[in-house]
């Protein structure tokens, strides 16, 4: 099944083997690239999320994708959809700001999702505010059911690995064309 | 020449790419075109203070502050525009206080409008009865006797050092594809004075 495989790495040589990881490697290193100058420009450690529940329906449903910008200095308002993460919670929250207190040193946010009927304090693990350093960005764009892959992947690991076995080889023993 | 699995994977990277640029004109064009509203009206009456508590396990007393309110705006322009899956409507009040200097912004009452109930928001606050005129009611928002959805408190626990707050109807239009976008719906005749605890 491989022999054709295996004599066309004959053929490559060491060289052309390590040019091939090499070119993997440009692939990988410039999608990270990407990510980190996006990350930069918007001030924000992960600029664009995937919706995980429903808590913001009609408006935000599973598997959507949400861009988010974080510019310093300027406070978050009343009625920004805003995604934070709980020191010790895993996973990113998007709710929108229902209370805004500013005092001259910090800012109080309490949030709530939209389909949910209380506030989300029982969501903070003890306290009592959100504060910026909390919050990893505020809602721009959105991009419907794009995002549902990356929810695949996750409850189904074996598609991850799958998918990452399948484009790695594709790479490798690709032909120049 | 071409295997069966090459034209499939040329035919769906075209599709995608074809339809991500669609997208993405929709998602621009739509913000040149963002609709706009005339500012309408809130009306906030029986605004009281009361001492109370959240209910809430050890939940302390403090100063609550509850009312009723009226609303009239028109919302027909958001309605009109085509890239709207849903219209958030939220009525703030905003106030700072006079000895902190603490500025507070508090979300009294909120709403959904998607666009399927849109055609009728008549019904937001108490049953109003049915027009029947169709479409005349369309995108026009009444409350009447509304009443505040969230416990209006203060983190300091009172009110004593507030002595007027604005009150504002502001709208959050989210779009089916593209940048989400907000304005003011309504807002009241100048600043709403904030009355004495009632004491009981």
């Amino acid at each position: 099944m491989f022999s054709s495989e295996i004599a066309r790495f004959r053929k490559l040589g060491i060289q052309g083997l390590l040019f091939q990881a090499l070119n993997f490697l440009t692939v990988v290193a410039s999608g990270l690239m990407m990510w980190k100058g996006l990350c930069l420009f918007t001030n924000s450690e992960s600029p664009i999320v995937v919706v995980l529940s429903g808590s913001m329906e009609p408006a935000f449903y599973r598997g959507d994708i949400l861009f988010l910008t974080n510019p310093a200095d300027v406070p978050y308002e009343v009625g920004d959809i805003t995604v934070y993460k709980i020191p010790g919670g895993d996973i990113p929250i998007v709710h929108r700001v229902i209370e805004s207190h500013i005092t001259n040193t910090t800012q109080f946010l309490l949030t709530k999702g939209d389909n949910n009927d209380g506030d989300d304090i029982m969501l903070y693990g003890g306290i009592q505010w959100l504060e910026r350093k909390h919050i990893i960005g505020k809602v721009r764009g959105f991009l419907p059911y794009v995002g549902y892959v990356t929810i695949a992947m996750n409850d189904f690991p074996q598609l991850k690995y799958a998918l990452l076995g399948v484009v790695g080889l594709f790479l490798l023993i690709q032909k120049e064309q | 020449m071409y295997s069966t699995l090459q034209r499939l994977n040329h035919l769906s990277s075209l599709a995608t790419t074809y339809i991500m640029i669609l997208l993405g004109l929709v998602s621009i064009a739509s913000l040149f075109a963002l609709p706009t509203v005339d500012v309408g009206k809130v009306d906030v009456k029986d605004l009281i203070v009361q001492k109370g508590r959240l209910r809430r396990w050890g939940a302390r007393e403090e100063e609550i502050a509850s009312m009723r309110f009226d609303i009239r705006t028109d919302l027909n322009p958001l309605l009109n525009s085509y890239n709207t899956k849903q219209v958030f409507l939220y009525l703030t009040a905003s106030y700072d206080e006079t000895i902190t200097g603490n500025t507070h912004d508090v979300v009294l009452w909120d709403r959904i409008i998607t666009r399927g109930d849109m055609r009728d928001i008549r019904a937001v606050g108490k049953k109003l009865p049915k027009s029947k005129g169709g479409k005349r009611g369309r995108g026009n928002v009444r409350v009447e006797e509304g009443k505040n959805k969230y416990a209006w408190r203060n983190p300091s626990g009172s009110f004593r050092d507030i002595p007027t707050a604005n009150m504002t109807l502001h709208y959050s239009l989210m779009p089916y594809v593209g940048v989400l976008s907000s304005g003011v719906a309504a807002t009241a005749q100048g600043p709403v004075s904030i009355p004495e605890l009632i004491k009981r």
